[in-house]
Formats: structure tokens, C-alpha cells, sequence
């Protein structure tokens, strides 16, 4: 349960903007309503990836093809869950809702997530686009989050990003080895890379004059970053590494190169089915959604039972 | 050398910079690493250099 | 005990050699079955918190089993003879770990876990001693480990049992995996079991084990109001046909190793050369 004390002295977003600066805010100031919305939409949106991207990689942990591999998988799954937990408590500190709100929200559909965990994941040579490209991605912008104004998810990223560090070591280890392997491996993993380049392409969301909910973040220092710079460091980072390990990179999506920069040709990206998946409301997202949700109803008896008063 | 728990997913990447840090020392000429689980790893293990780098990672070693 | 001690993996004979096998198989085999059935819960638990537990715990005892299968190695098995490649039937693990369970079912996994890890406790207490050194210096650091599952498992049944459906919950699955626990004490082929008292491998006979193993979990969870299926004169129930061990295992088994080794048959990865490799299939 949440207590709200009733302070006179709130920070108008004036004084937010203000005083924006990296970890400026922490759960002693009285942030106005619309900081800690905004906050908690992004942090819950944060956490609620980690959950499902764990829900997403599971199954590996049993279909790893050496010992080694199990324990690293069983690791990152384990890790993520970690991430998820620490980041709801950084979301709970904003006194809009409890971890158990949020949980609930994620079960019954309506918590967002990460556009590329909506989608399937079931062969192996898949794995390294989660585990190397998305968390590659996904550690781009974690970076600039320790530099957030919120404290507590600033702090959160310190130790997520440590671990992330080795998650991306072992996912391009996978990869590596599928692209030394033989033929069919190099194959395999060329046509896995196809199917999610543009998921990882629109990893970043679309162009930022699209972006509803930056302005404000931005203003007040909860993004460092826009959309668009992240996606280009992604690219300047990640193009060179697809190549070399031997994948093509598909002619479409179209990525232009203009003065040192990287454009992407957003008319070539499927930004229908982006918004499909944004809204939960994609087949792939009521598949991952409710399974999800159907092994957390069969538990409920067991939450009940935690619930009970000790003793009693 | 030992490890903290036994299911450490590092284990080969430690086991590889242990020996080629090992290796690259003046005067090395072969290095052999061998992981033993006795005795255990524990707390008291932790050098001063390594409760520093914790501290520093925000890890405080008691 | 010096004066009978083992020497390393080169030396021993091959009677000493095939006894600590069958010893560690049995040891890896239930470890790293277990560990395949916990991880089914990661993401899957009751809370968060619950997710890490069990995932910790899978995580440690793949740890445990990789401890083990080291000590094959050095027996010159490579990895995919010990895992992937190995005939499903060879396992010598107990069913007990390899039963599936329902979806939700989480009394199965706190009692799986009580019940095979007071076994495991007893088990390594009386390796501690073992005639063969490579056994001897891991037995610390498993023990370690394993009590913070023990810790794990009671507080959560205790929990449980706490609540009238948890308990019921709690009874059903004892009812389901008791008689299929008692399988942990049984030896993989009698001859070797004489074979690994006798050379002081393991310091207590396996019947005595199980009898102090009932005596631990029967009175434990009658204190929760369970009742475990033991007569009043302590009369153990019979042992399931497919217990594992030297008997045959469950259909689930193979379905499991069909899962767990796919990629691998995928990528075809069977290019490891084995020492023990088959002079018929020489070209």
C-alpha cells in the first residue's frame, strides 16, 4: 500500500524543468503529478520488458546446446527477473502505483512492453536478435538513463546495465559461433536476421516528431536522449558488427548514408503493425499476454496463501 | 583458482583471462589453471583491492 | 581412511574406475533433471521473489550437476556423450525428478524441492569421507549451497500449510511424489552398490540413509498436517514401477531429453570427437 503525504510545498514543472539535472530527484522532493506519471509510464514500460523478456527466453534455458550455454541463459533469465523487480520498486517510489497494480495491469494486457517481445521466438539461431542486437539496443538507451533525473531508476540502471554487459557477451558468443559454424548455421541465422531486422530497426519507436509522450521527459530530464540519436548510435555500433559476422543486411528497410549519418527509410517499415503491437493489440501479444496470465491465475491460490497472516 | 558459486555461467571466460593475464606476466613462460572447490570461496577472500573495486561498483563488502 | 583412499582419474582400476561412475551418474543425472523441471517455474512462480528463488536454485543445481559431469570427464566422456548423445534409457536418475507437474502447481515444487534436498543433505554428509578424493573436495561447497534450498522449500510449505487449499494442495503432492522420492536411495545396480561401500566411497548404506531421511520428513510434515503415505508401523509405501535408477523411467523422460537435446540434433553438433568412438562406424 501506498501512503500519500500531503505536502504544501510541490514543485511546480517550472521548477522541475528547472532543476532538471542527472539523478536531481529522489523520493524526499515532492514532485508535481505529471513528473511522476510521466515517470512511472516509463519505468513500468521498462520493467514490464524485462518480465516479458524473460518470459521470452525461458524456453532456451532447456533448448541450450552445451551445459555452458544452459547456465548463461539460465542466468539472463534469471538476471531479467531481477531487472524487473528492481525496476518496479523504482517505479513504486513515484507513489502513482504499487508493484502490484502494475503486475496486475501487465497480466490483464493493459502494461506495455517492448515492441520485439510481442513477436515469437522459437529456434535457437534466433536467439542472438534478443540477445545481441535488442539488448544491444536496449543497453544504448539504458546508458543514457543513468544520467536520468529520477534517482531511483538512475540507481536501478547502475547495476542493470552491469549485468547487461555480459548478457550481450553471450549473446554475440551465440552468435559468433552460428556464424563460424557451417552453411546451414550461416544460413539459419541470416534468415532469423531478416525476419527481425525491422523489429529491431523500430526498437527505437518512430521518428521523434512522433513521439508523444518526449517532449515532457526530455524537458524535465527523465529522457537524456532523443529517439532518433539513439537509433544512430545503434547503427553506427551494430551495422559494422552484423557484418562482421557475415550477415547481409536486408535491402529493405532502406538506410541511406548522408554526411556520416545513418537515415532510415521509415515508409519501409511496417509502422501499422508497430502501433498494433503498441496497443497489446497484436496476435503475437495476446498469445505472449495470456499465457503469461493464464500461469499467473493458476498460481493465485499460492499468492493467496502468502497473503494469510503467519500463524493464523 | 575457485569461483563463488558453482554454477557460475563466467566460468570459462575467468578461467581464459586468468590464464592469459597469468600468461602475460614477464618471466611466465607456461601457466596451467586449475579450478579447485576446496576450500570454498568466502567472504573473507576478498582482498583490499577487490573490497575497493566493489565499493566502487556500490557493492560494500562487510 | 588415508590408508584406503583412491588415486586420481588415471590410475584407478577399472573395477574402482566404473564404481565412482556409477556413483557420479547417478549424482549428475538427478541434478541436472531436476534442474530442467525447475526452470519451467522462472517467470512462472507465485511472485517475483518466488521466480528468483527457484531460478537460483535451478541455477545452483546445474552447477552441481556440471560439478559432477567434470569428474566423468576427467574419465575421458566428453560433454555430448554425458548429455546429448547418451541413450535416454542410460540415465540413472530417479523419476522422482523428472515427473512433470500441472500448470500452477507450486506445492509440487516447494515439496520436490524439501523432499529431494533433506536427501541430498543426507546423501552428501555421507560422501564427505569418500575413499575418492575428487568426490571429497566438492562436497563442501554443494552442502553450502543446498541449504539455503532446504531453507527455501520449508518456509514455503510451512506457508502453505498455513492456508486449508495450500494444505490440501501440499497433501495431494505428497500423496503424488512421495513414493516416487524413495527412489533417490535406490542403487543403480546392486553389485556396484556393494562396490561402493566397499571401497569406502560412500560411508553409509543407502537403506540407513532413506530411514533417516523418514524420520526427518515424516514427522515434518505431519507437524504441517500432511500425512505422508507411511503405514502406522512405518510400512513405506511400494516403489512405482518406472522409479528410474536400475529401473525403467517414465514416459516423461523421454519427452523431456527430446526437448532438451533438439537444437543440438538441430545443429547438428556431433562433430565432437570421442575417444570412446564405435570401431564399426570407422570409415
Amino acid at each position: 500500500m501506498i501512503i500519500h503525504y500531503k505536502r504544501p510545498d510541490v514543485m511546480n514543472v517550472e521548477e522541475v524543468t528547472e532543476r532538471a539535472e542527472p539523478r536531481a530527484f529522489s523520493p524526499q522532493d515532492d514532485m508535481p503529478e505529471e513528473y511522476r506519471k510521466a515517470a512511472t509510464r516509463m519505468i513500468q514500460f521498462h520493467a514490464n520488458s524485462e518480465i516479458m523478456g524473460a518470459y521470452l527466453e525461458r524456453p532456451f534455458i532447456r533448448q541450450s546446446p552445451s551445459l555452458d550455454r544452459k547456465l548463461a541463459f539460465s542466468a539472463k533469465v534469471q538476471d531479467e527477473i531481477g531487472h524487473g523487480q528492481l525496476l518496479y520498486r523504482a517505479a513504486e517510489s513515484l507513489g502513482i502505483k504499487t508493484r502490484e497494480e502494475m503486475l496486475d495491469e501487465l497480466a490483464a494486457g493493459d502494461g506495455k512492453f517492448l515492441n520485439c517481445f510481442h513477436y515469437p521466438m522459437t529456434e535457437w539461431w534466433e536467439t542472438p536478435m534478443i540477445a545481441f542486437f535488442v539488448d544491444g539496443a536496449a543497453m544504448r538507451r539504458q546508458a543514457t538513463i543513468k544520467r536520468t533525473s529520477w534517482e531511483p531508476y538512475a540507481h536501478a540502471m547502475d547495476k542493470i546495465c552491469f549485468e547487461e554487459g555480459f548478457h550481450i557477451k553471450h549473446g554475440e558468443d551465440i552468435m559468433r559461433e552460428l556464424a563460424t559454424g557451417t552453411r546451414r548455421e550461416r544460413q539459419l541465422l541470416q534468415s532469423a536476421f531478416e525476419e527481425w531486422w525491422p523489429r529491431i530497426l523500430q526498437f527505437f519507436g518512430p521518428t521523434d516528431d512522433q513521439s508523444t509522450h518526449h517532449d515532457f521527459a526530455d524537458r524535465v530530464g527523465l529522457k537524456t536522449m532523443s529517439n532518433d540519436e539513439l537509433r544512430q548510435a545503434f547503427l553506427n555500433a551494430y551495422l559494422p558488427k552484423a557484418e562482421k559476422y557475415g550477415l547481409e543486411i536486408p535491402d529493405e528497410p532502406r538506410i541511406r548514408e548522408e554526411e556520416g549519418r545513418y537515415v532510415v527509410e521509415e515508409d519501409d517499415l511496417d509502422w501499422e503493425e508497430f502501433w498494433e503491437i503498441a496497443s497489446n493489440e497484436y496476435a503475437g501479444s495476446h498469445e505472449q499476454i495470456d499465457s503469461r496470465a493464464a500461469a499467473q491465475d493458476a498460481v493465485a491460490w499460492a499468492r493467496k496463501a502468502l497473503d494469510r497472516p503467519h500463524g493464523s | 583458482m575457485t569461483l563463488t558459486y558453482t554454477g557460475c555461467p563466467a566460468r570459462k571466460m575467468l578461467l581464459s583471462d586468468v590464464q592469459s593475464a597469468v600468461s602475460g606476466v614477464d618471466g611466465v613462460e607456461e601457466c596451467d589453471v586449475r579450478l579447485v572447490w576446496s576450500p570454498e570461496w568466502s567472504i573473507e577472500f576478498i582482498t583490499d583491492d577487490g573490497a575497493n573495486a566493489l565499493e566502487a561498483f556500490g557493492v560494500s563488502v562487510p | 581412511m588415508t590408508a584406503n583412499q583412491l588415486p586420481g582419474p588415471d590410475e584407478l582400476t577399472e573395477r574402482e574406475r566404473k564404481t565412482v561412475e556409477a556413483l557420479v551418474f547417478g549424482l549428475a543425472d538427478d541434478e541436472f533433471v531436476l534442474a530442467e523441471r525447475y526452470t519451467e517455474w522462472q517467470v512462472r512462480a507465485p511472485t517475483l521473489e518466488s521466480d528468483l528463488a527457484l531460478s537460483n536454485i535451478a541455477q545452483d543445481e546445474l552447477g552441481h550437476a556440471r560439478l559432477w559431469y567434470d569428474l566423468l570427464e576427467e574419465f575421458g566422456y566428453t560433454e555430448s556423450e554425458l548429455l546429448f548423445e547418451r541413450d535416454p534409457a542410460e540415465f540413472t536418475h530417479a523419476a522422482f525428478v523428472e515427473l512433470p507437474f500441472e500448470e500452477g502447481d507450486w506445492a509440487d515444487a516447494v515439496l520436490r524441492g524439501y523432499l529431494y534436498d533433506t536427501a541430498e543433505q543426507l546423501r552428501l554428509g555421507a560422501l564427505e569421507d569418500a575413499s575418492y578424493p575428487r568426490i571429497t573436495d566438492r562436497i563442501g561447497k554443494i552442502t553450502e549451497e543446498e541449504s539455503y534450498h532446504r531453507e527455501h522449500a520449508q518456509n514455503w510449505l510451512e506457508r502453505l500449510c498455513d492456508d486449508p487449499e495450500g494444505r490440501e494442495n501440499v497433501q495431494a503432492a505428497t500423496d503424488r511424489l512421495f513414493p516416487h522420492a524413495l527412489a533417490l536411495f535406490e542403487p543403480v545396480d546392486p553389485d556396484r552398490e556393494a562396490a561402493i561401500q566397499e571401497l569406502g566411497l560412500r560411508s553409509e548404506p543407502l537403506a540407513d540413509l532413506r530411514e533417516q531421511w523418514c524420520a526427518i520428513t515424516v514427522p515434518f510434515l505431519d507437524s504441517l498436517g500432511v500425512r505422508a503415505p507411511v503405514s502406522e508401523d512405518g510400512t513405506l509405501p511400494e516403489l512405482p514401477d518406472d522409479h528410474g535408477r536400475s529401473s525403467a523411467h517414465t514416459g516423461h523422460w523421454p519427452a523431456l531429453h527430446e526437448e532438451l537435446t533438439r537444437t543440438y540434433r538441430e545443429l547438428d553438433r556431433t562433430d565432437t570427437p570421442t575417444i570412446t568412438s564405435d570401431p564399426d562406424h570407422a570409415q
